[in-house]
């Protein structure tokens, strides 16, 4: 990875780049799970408007390489996040088009968004402006999931079964924050073993 | 009050929406009441002074959720249950020490945890709320930017560094734990309120 003496986060340039690559695999299985879902759904407007989603999917994935490749890194199409890559399967997996819509746009959004968050707050100011474009995107996205979730579910037992989703989706976003974190100290510890001792 | 709550644009159930407010009224309560006493403990004159703008930004956001929650017919205490997210981090209260530590924990963690939790509720609330958001979403920003800035001044070296990483390690661990406890309260809640429109956001 070249070192970019230009570059201006207040973000270590590391954690940016890994946080770039969360994202762009998010974008990418994201593409992928809403074709899936657009073909196979039975409700006319869940496929028009899944197929508009996939569009900005699309464009986010453009902007978030973009970035990476002004920072001096490529794509890593082989990243993978366990949990995440579990998220995904549920939320595919779930017969119902109001559980769907819950565990993708409630729940896989809101760790997305929660991402593209930290470098709108620590990133160097281009890769703030364009999270800023996604994040924009995102709330358009949260807001029509939600709409349609709610209009989908005119039942108690419909409502309750989006909210479940909700919460399987939430605990495994917990784990992938989990493991970071975990990586985080793994990483310290090791420098700190490293590091000569004080006399 | 549904049509008026749909034609505002709130998407959330009206009554929790009104509890999170008093929550959030709480938090931000929390942090200026701490952050007061480390800006009071602070020797480094720069960060003292920070930490005092900190401490007046938390005032006004937790004005400004009392206010809301009022508004949308919340009854206000000042002693409403703590959010299951941040229970976890009680432990790290006692133990931060140092200006690093301290700044760590609320500047790094929980305002990382305020910004993510504001952009992800922001699409779902009424209009007025939304406004809120965006303007508190702007201080928090800052202060997630005063952690960093004392990470970079007080962290010269690369083990006071690992120090300060390894202890954010444990606190972001802490709160992915407080996140998982959240999953299995709204899993529970699902099950035993059916005919909730929505589940309450785990916004701090």
């Amino acid at each position: 990875m070249t070192i970019l003496p230009s570059y201006r986060g207040t973000m270590p340039l590391e954690e940016l780049l890994e946080l770039l690559q969360l994202v762009a695999f998010i974008k990418r299985r994201g593409v992928r799970f809403l074709q899936e879902w657009a073909t196979a759904s039975p409700v006319p407007e869940v496929r028009d408007g899944l197929r508009r989603q996939i569009t900005r999917e699309e464009h986010h994935l453009t902007l978030v390489r973009e970035r990476l490749r002004a920072l001096g890194a490529e794509e890593d199409v082989s990243y993978q996040d366990t949990d995440l890559e579990n998220a995904f399967q549920i939320t595919a997996a779930a017969p119902q088009e109001v559980e769907k819509l819950a565990g993708f746009y409630r729940s896989i959004k809101e760790y997305s968004v929660a991402r593209c968050a930290a470098m709108i707050a620590l990133a160097d100011p281009p890769t703030q402006q364009a999270m800023d474009a996604v994040s924009d995107d995102e709330e358009h996205a949260q807001r029509w999931g939600e709409s349609l979730r709610l209009k989908l579910s005119p039942t108690p037992e419909l409502q309750r079964d989006g909210n479940i989703m909700r919460a399987r989706i939430l605990e495994q976003t917990a784990k992938s924050r989990e493991r970071l974190a975990r990586q985080l100290q793994e990483k310290a510890r090791r420098v700190l073993q490293d590091a000569p001792s004080k006399p | 009050m549904a049509t008026q709550d749909a034609a505002d644009g709130l998407l959330l159930d009206h009554q929790l929406w009104a509890e999170q407010c008093k929550l959030s009224a709480r938090a931000e309560h929390g942090g200026m009441v701490v952050c007061g006493l480390w800006m009071a403990e602070a020797d480094d004159v720069e960060a003292k002074l920070k930490l005092a703008r900190q401490t007046w930004d938390e005032s006004r956001h937790a004005l400004a959720f009392y206010e809301r929650a009022r508004a949308l017919g919340a009854d206000l205490d000042m002693d409403p249950p703590q959010s299951p997210v941040l229970q976890p981090l009680v432990p790290f209260l006692m133990e931060a020490q140092t200006l690093v530590e301290r700044t760590t924990l609320i500047n790094l963690c929980v305002e990382v945890l305020a910004v993510e939790s504001f952009h992800a509720t922001k699409p779902l609330v009424d209009l007025t709320s939304r406004e809120l958001m965006d303007f508190i979403l702007a201080d928090e920003v800052t202060h997630v930017q005063l952690g960093k800035w004392v990470v970079d001044h007080f962290c010269t070296t690369s083990e006071t560094k690992a120090r300060h990483d390894e202890f954010q390690g444990r606190v972001d661990e802490a709160l992915a734990k407080g996140r998982q406890i959240l999953a299995q309260q709204l899993a529970d809640q699902a099950v035993a309120l059916v005919g909730c429109s929505v589940s309450a956001p785990e916004v701090v």
